[in-house]
């Protein structure tokens, strides 16, 4: 069989095929045919076949006469000028290397200038840092000192190269972690044990990731602090000896009932009856032991710091308002949207001493304007997330718009007469020294106070 | 509750259950009768049920309405319904306690002694009855 190749193969292939076709198709019929009507027949089939061949030949003789032309031209042209062109070229492209390598070695210039400056900026801060008295460690993502000043080894020993350098202050990785501040308390090498407020900040050191912790020694600040807080303290214990002397009054007294009923029923035989009496006794002098440990975490303030459950200070701080609570007709309502228990690190008293000074204010404030006739409620609400908010909500009518600016001053008073305005400077420095904030705002209700402290980790 | 047949009845009103539950023993060992109630409603409906009431002793400090309100109360009633001694408890030191605003014969601050009470509560009903003759 016939296999057409070109550009007029299928053409060609297809007139083949058809012919054959027809060929195959004939023979029988050729003998009854005669001679013309096979001619006609075969005509008919070899038309379009002529057709292809003579558009074929025509094409050919184009493509021919085509050639010819352009072997003409060539052999007509000079032949040094294909050789002219080439080497135009080879100009051309090494006159591009060469301004592409000046571009290069400028760029370089310019790289190499813009490190020299990094560099030189790096030892004026390096300088600059090094005559600082705050102690600054640089320490790279594996925990190598990439850079201390001078305050910080002479304080706390370390040095450039060392590895783990926080073993000896734990407590500066916990809270000024990248992006965090705080106070934390150190051991040093030379004035014993100081407390520094710390913050920590990610950057780039020579290219590398690292944490910059910047500290400064702010012990004289901090014990001032520290003494501010203590006298709030004393105030709130002193806000609430009325309330602690009359909750102790109740078993008290009950126990002193209760005692002289059994003496009386032992006198008449009566066992079994004095018996019930003493049980009485006990669960009152249970219940005076909770008021006691209840008071002596206020009296006695807790100087360490830790993980403690705000759902357990919020509850001490209730009981011990409770009563003042009960006499001016107010409510306390608590409300927690924890799905866990709501831990934070801190001081838990100076924390109760927070929060108490808010209830007492709340208090204070339903009273000083007879709101006693038993719609008061403050409403404590709880949320944890990332982290805690503390809400202390009143419907005692807010606060006076032209105090709030300045509420948290001390000696700022809403309440003339009653207290030294203390409360609420202290309560936000407590929270503060928390890595916390409290902040005051009036709804259509009343004041909210809002709490926002870290959740331990 | 109410005592039996007695001399004297005290109507003794305080939030603290149990020590109401302890008075109203000791009371009623010292021969007296005794109403007892927890709150100021259920003080204020003893009294106007026509319990004859021959002492209140209440405490000062209670939620839903104090002590003072009830001797205020107490006060308002006609003589034949009013008790004669009214006596507060307070577990609070109140410079109030012995001043004039207070309206109570007696203020006692908790915890006392109850024979000792009991033993003022009966000088000072006679001395209201010397008063009333």
């Amino acid at each position: 069989m016939l296999n057409f190749v070109g550009p007029y193969k299928t053409t060609l292939n297809d007139t083949y095929r058809k012919l054959s076709a027809v060929f195959r198709r004939y023979p029988p019929e050729l003998a009854e045919l005669k001679g013309g009507e096979i001619l006609a027949a075969v005509a008919n089939e070899v038309g379009g076949f002529r057709v292809t061949l003579q558009q074929i030949l025509r094409d050919a003789t184009i493509y021919n006469s085509d050639i010819e032309q352009r072997a003409a031209l060539l052999s007509s042209t000079d032949p040094a000028i294909p050789f002219a062109g080439l080497w135009a070229s080879a100009v051309a492209l090494i006159l591009s290397l060469v301004v592409q390598v000046k571009r290069t070695r400028r760029v370089l210039s310019e790289v190499q200038s813009l490190r020299r400056d990094d560099y030189e900026r790096q030892r004026s801060t390096i300088n600059l840092l090094d005559t600082l008295r705050s102690p600054i460690i640089v320490v790279l993502a594996d925990g190598t000192v990439a850079y201390c000043n001078t305050a910080a080894k002479q304080a706390f020993g370390v040095s450039h190269g060392q590895q783990e350098p926080f073993a000896l202050m734990p407590d500066l990785m916990t809270v000024c972690a990248p992006g965090g501040s705080g106070v934390v308390s150190i051991e040093t090498l030379t004035k014993g044990r100081r407390s520094f407020q710390c913050s920590g900040n990610t950057f780039a050191w020579s290219g590398a990731a690292a944490t910059l912790y910047a500290l400064n020694d702010n012990s004289v600040e901090r014990d001032a602090q520290l003494a501010a807080i203590e006298t709030g303290r004393l105030v709130v214990l002193g806000e609430l000896s009325s309330s602690i002397a009359h909750e102790l009054s109740q078993p008290l007294s009950t126990i002193k009932m209760a005692s002289l009923n059994a003496r009386m029923l032992l006198a008449k035989g009566a066992a079994d009856a004095a018996n019930q009496k003493l049980n009485r006794i006990d669960d009152q002098v249970d219940r005076a032991a909770r008021i006691i440990s209840n008071i002596r975490k206020l009296a006695i303030p807790n100087k360490t710091e830790g993980i403690f459950n705000v759902r357990k200070s919020i509850d001490t701080c209730i009981s011990l308002v409770g009563q003042q609570f009960a006499v001016a007709n107010l409510r306390i309502h608590t409300d927690f949207h924890c799905a866990i228990e709501p831990l934070v690190n801190g001081n838990s008293t100076l924390f109760e001493v927070a929060v108490t000074n808010l209830l007492i204010n709340a208090r204070d404030a339903f009273v000083g304007r007879s709101l006693t006739g038993g719609d008061g409620v403050v409403r404590i609400s709880v949320e944890c997330g990332e982290r805690l908010l503390i809400v202390v909500r009143d419907n005692a009518g807010g606060i006076e718009p032209a105090i709030l600016p300045r509420l948290f001053e001390s000696f700022a008073t809403t309440k003339m007469g009653v207290g030294m305005g203390l409360g609420l400077s202290i309560s936000r420095r407590s929270i503060e020294d928390m890595g916390g904030s409290l902040v005051a705002a009036n709804d259509s209700e009343g004041a909210v106070f809002t709490i926002e402290v870290p959740v331990a980790a | 509750m109410i005592g039996g047949e007695h001399a004297e009845t005290v109507l003794i009103c305080d939030d603290e259950i149990d020590l109401v539950a302890e008075l109203g023993d000791l009371f009623v060992a010292f021969g007296w009768g005794t109403v007892t109630s927890h709150t100021y409603p259920e003080a204020i409906a003893a009294l106007t049920e026509g319990i004859p009431v021959s002492c209140l002793l209440t405490d000062r400090a209670m939620p839903g309405g104090s002590g003072d309100d009830l001797i205020a109360f107490a006060l308002s009633l006609p003589v034949q319904q009013r008790p004669k001694v009214l006596v507060l408890m307070t577990g609070v030191p109140d410079l109030r306690a012995n001043s004039s605003e207070a309206l109570a014969d007696l203020i006692v601050e908790k915890p006392f002694d109850p024979a000792w009470l009991q033993e003022q509560m009966t000088r000072l009903l006679h001395r209201n009855h010397r008063v009333d003759e």
